[in-house]
């Protein structure tokens, strides 16, 4: 009998090396698969977390305006929530990677199934009424935390109802801020309109309007009909 | 335990789940030279190489009840050999964890397994053990075990916890790098 096996008998059969019952390796298993499922709901509700906000706060109309919007929608995404998702992601991908459908398989293929679960599952949370439901209650820290979140007005995005028109300027009744006036002489609008304008305050208060937009039936089909504001409701056909 | 010689080694190991432990000796008649080989491919001192057999076998034993019978058993144990030998190295050295690998996250597009060991023996000769050596530890595993131990892919795949894809595109690449240092040290081909 070689050293090598001997020592590992003896230690058998001695008990110094015993074997871990299957139940164990079962539990752990269980464990993992409990573990996925957690992070994965997590995920879906931080994700749809964002999504809610990003409607919320009308965010989502910010590219709208093309290139000039791109850099007020990066500056009022919510980013330590999209960090936390990221993170959620991470650790939900190096707990997938240990079943061997997904670590047989190229980490982009995984990464990318994630990714689609998460946008599916995120996206069918905010249709429902759950995160309108938390917003409306007014628990301590999930409450004020939704209502920091959902009652932040977009950089530089104004959207409401055309209140009155003069020759250079129009009152728009802001959802968010009450009433502004809007600096432009060349415009369309008529009393009664939903709009949105894109543009900065000058010094007395009054938006120079860069671009103005109708909200259009299309763009507001992606806003679940619970969270659409008064505004919204009259949108132009 | 007669009867058992000749059985597979899935059969021993399922009499081993069962609970006859003296069984695992006939894993470590079987299993001993072949691992002493492939931990020699990664730790070049045998006293080294021996502990770390012996530690692999433990490690084998204490989670069997782990092991599928379904399964084969070959790549389940080389599966603790290689993580036990690469943590070692770990160890010892710097030799960084790679969280982002273009090899395993993008999708290959590879020929399926047609490499063969004799006539990559032929092409390389002699020298082969010697440049193994040399190669990084990424290239080295799916050589060593595709040539040596006459794994597939798929059980490749299996050991290393890498797409199946990727043990292709490795054992291509490490091929060439083999080739490469050959002709740049100038050995003899046969």
């Amino acid at each position: 009998m070689n050293t090598i096996k001997q020592k590992i008998l003896n230690q058998i059969n001695t008990g110094t090396v015993t074997m871990r019952p299957r139940w164990q390796f079962i539990v752990q298993s269980i464990l993992l698969v409990i573990g996925v499922f957690i992070i994965s709901l997590t995920c879906i509700y931080v994700f749809s977390l964002v999504a809610f906000i990003l409607v919320m706060t009308d965010v989502l109309y910010t590219p709208t305006f093309g290139v000039r919007g791109v850099l007020p929608f990066l500056l009022s995404l919510p980013w330590i929530l999209l960090s936390l998702g990221l993170v959620f992601v991470i650790v939900l991908e190096f707990l997938v990677r240990q079943f061997s459908f997904a670590y047989q398989r190229p980490l982009l293929y995984s990464v990318l199934g994630i990714v689609f679960l998460m946008s599916v599952g995120s996206y069918a949370v905010v249709w429902t009424t759950l995160h309108d439901q938390i917003n409306k209650t007014n628990a301590p820290f999930i409450g004020t935390m939704y209502k920091g979140y959902s009652t932040r007005p977009p950089r530089d995005l104004y959207i409401g109802t055309v209140a009155d028109i003069t020759p250079i300027q129009f009152t728009l009744d802001d959802k968010r801020r009450g009433m502004v006036i809007i600096m432009r002489s060349n415009h369309h609008q008529s009393v009664g309109d939903v709009i949105m304008v894109f543009g900065q305050r000058n010094q007395n208060g009054g938006i120079i309007a860069k671009d103005i937009r109708p909200i259009t039936t299309e763009q507001n089909r992606i806003i679940p009909p619970q969270l659409q504001a008064p505004a919204h409701s009259q949108i132009q056909q | 335990m007669e009867t058992l010689t000749t059985a597979t080694d899935e059969v021993i190991v399922s009499a081993i789940q069962a609970g006859n432990h003296d069984l695992f000796g006939l894993i470590i008649d079987r299993y001993e030279a072949r691992l002493k080989r492939y931990a020699s491919r990664f730790l070049s001192l045998p006293e080294d190489r021996d502990d770390q057999v012996q530690d692999i076998f433990v490690k084998a034993f204490m989670n069997i009840q782990s092991f599928d019978s379904a399964k084969r058993f070959s790549p389940w144990i080389y599966r603790i050999a290689h993580n036990t030998c690469i943590n070692e190295l770990r160890r010892r050295r710097y030799n960084p964890l790679y969280f982002f690998n273009a090899d395993t996250f993008f999708p290959q597009f590879t020929a399926s397994e047609t490499a063969d060991a004799e006539t990559l023996r032929q092409e390389i000769g002699e020298h082969m053990d010697e440049v193994l050596m040399q190669l990084s530890e990424k290239y080295r595993a799916p050589l060593i075990l595709f040539f040596y131990e006459s794994f597939s892919y798929q059980e490749i795949a299996e050991v290393l916890h890498i797409p199946i894809s990727t043990v292709g595109i490795r054992i291509n690449r490490g091929k060439k790098q083999l080739k490469k240092m050959l002709s740049d040290k100038n050995y003899e081909h046969h």
